[in-house]
């Protein structure tokens, strides 16, 4: 079995056994939701996709992976499979490379920003807190389908016992996902699904703080190429005051940050987002993304991370 | 040699989006891609409508490191569907090959 297979075996055999590619407990997916008296369910729900909570584990991971790729520890790979069904390798590796504290407070802040600025614009969004599930979108990247036809029937079972009609969603993929891919595979997945931009940007929020800075824009390959959603983000940045300014690959020519393939291939994926991040650099000192995925590549590719900021950062400054 | 496999289409093209013949090879889609693809998907999609798995195995880590980040489909002028060719290149590798 080639480490490729092994890899991808091992995030299936997760993702068929325990509804997930990376083991992250319960309690961390939620806990950003804890202070804010959602409401569970509801006509419209916020919807994660756990990815913002699955950045700190993955960059632990990705970190220890990228020191084992080319070393003959990874022809053990497929022993790992094997022993991956018995014992969940994802957890262990929680501990072999522990996520970083402040990752996890980040992650967690920045869907709080969400929530609250789709509160901000009137939105008042349920959560389906425990009950959501992670949608699926590194197994289907990779051309695994088969699994994704169950999950989307359990996630539509409990999206209608919720009675949901709207799912704002806070990432990229997420979006795509549910927007496009899970239609595609379960016909009767019919529901009313926005990035929380998106929603922002049509509620013409106001911001309460004009904020004097310019940003460098990256755009997310998934929002930009495959759902369009490239003026909004700059008229909310727009409309807070602050001078955007854009790479020469920018909107639907934009240029990957590399993340797509840092669970098999990390070093190529640190070399893609370590280019970007120059040339966003380049143009400003402050960048903003619109992924979770990207924000973590970017900023692991440089020494200076705290120039890279998620655009939920941004706005809360401005709008809240 | 080559050694011809006449089915292999038919079990990549499980769905109607898989349009690898309609890509007549300018070799457009690689001018900006961010990976540098070394097997251009040109020559991939050749390769399967030629029937010749046994490069398109030899490919499996390359095909894996593609981004599918459209990059190659906003400048191909033929409106083919790279990237989900890819993922189904992907998804005959991963259940006939990869064991996964």
């Amino acid at each position: 079995m080639s480490k490729v297979g092994a890899v991808l075996g091992i995030l299936n055999d997760n993702f068929e056994k325990r509804k997930t590619v990376f083991s992250v407990p319960e309690k961390s997916l939620v806990s950003w939701a804890k202070d804010l008296n959602i409401k569970k369910g509801t006509e419209t729900i916020i919807y994660t996709g756990h990815m913002y909570q699955l950045m700190p584990i993955t960059k632990s991971a990705t970190n220890l992976y990228e020191n084992l790729e080319e070393s003959t520890l990874m022809k053990l790979a497929p022993v790992g499979r094997i022993v991956n069904k018995f014992i969940d390798l994802s957890s262990m590796s929680k501990f072999a490379a522990k996520p970083d504290k402040s990752e996890e407070e980040r992650s967690n802040r920045c869907l709080q920003n969400i929530y609250k600025l789709l509160k901000y614009a009137g939105v008042e969004a349920g959560y389906l807190y425990e009950d959501e599930l992670y949608v699926g979108t590194l197994l289907y990247d990779n051309g695994i389908d088969e699994p994704l036809i169950n999950q989307a029937k359990i996630l539509n079972k409990i999206l209608k016992e919720n009675n949901v009609k709207n799912i704002i969603t806070v990432d990229p993929h997420t979006t795509h996902m549910l927007r496009k891919v899970y239609k595609k595979i379960l016909p009767e997945f019919d529901y009313e699904v926005k990035n929380y931009i998106e929603v922002l940007y049509e509620k013409k929020i106001k911001p309460q703080n004009k904020l004097d800075m310019i940003v460098a824009i990256h755009d997310s390959c998934v929002l930009a190429r495959y759902e369009e959603v490239i003026e909004e983000p700059r008229a909310l940045l727009k409309n807070a005051g602050i001078n955007y300014v854009e790479p020469e690959l920018s909107r639907k020519l934009t240029h990957c940050c590399g993340g797509p393939i840092e669970s098999l291939f990390p070093k190529k994926a640190k070399e893609i987002a370590s280019k970007r991040a120059n040339d966003l650099l380049t143009c400003s000192n402050v960048v903003t993304t619109m992924c979770p995925i990207c924000l973590l590549n970017l900023k692991e590719s440089t020494p200076l991370k705290d120039s890279f900021l998620d655009l939920s950062e941004i706005l809360a400054k401005a709008y809240l | 040699m080559i050694k011809v496999n006449s089915g292999l289409i038919d079990k990549i093209k499980i769905s109607e989006d898989f349009n690898a013949s309609a890509c007549f090879n300018c070799g457009t889609c690689s001018a900006l891609c961010p990976v540098g693809f070394d097997i251009l998907p040109r020559k991939l999609f050749r390769y399967v409508l030629l029937g010749e798995e046994e490069k398109i195995l030899e490919s499996t880590d390359q095909i894996f490191s593609c981004l599918l980040c459209r990059m190659c489909e906003e400048q191909c002028p033929h409106d083919v569907n790279i990237t989900e060719n890819i993922r189904l290149i992907r998804n005959y590798l991963a259940k006939s090959k990869l064991g996964v």
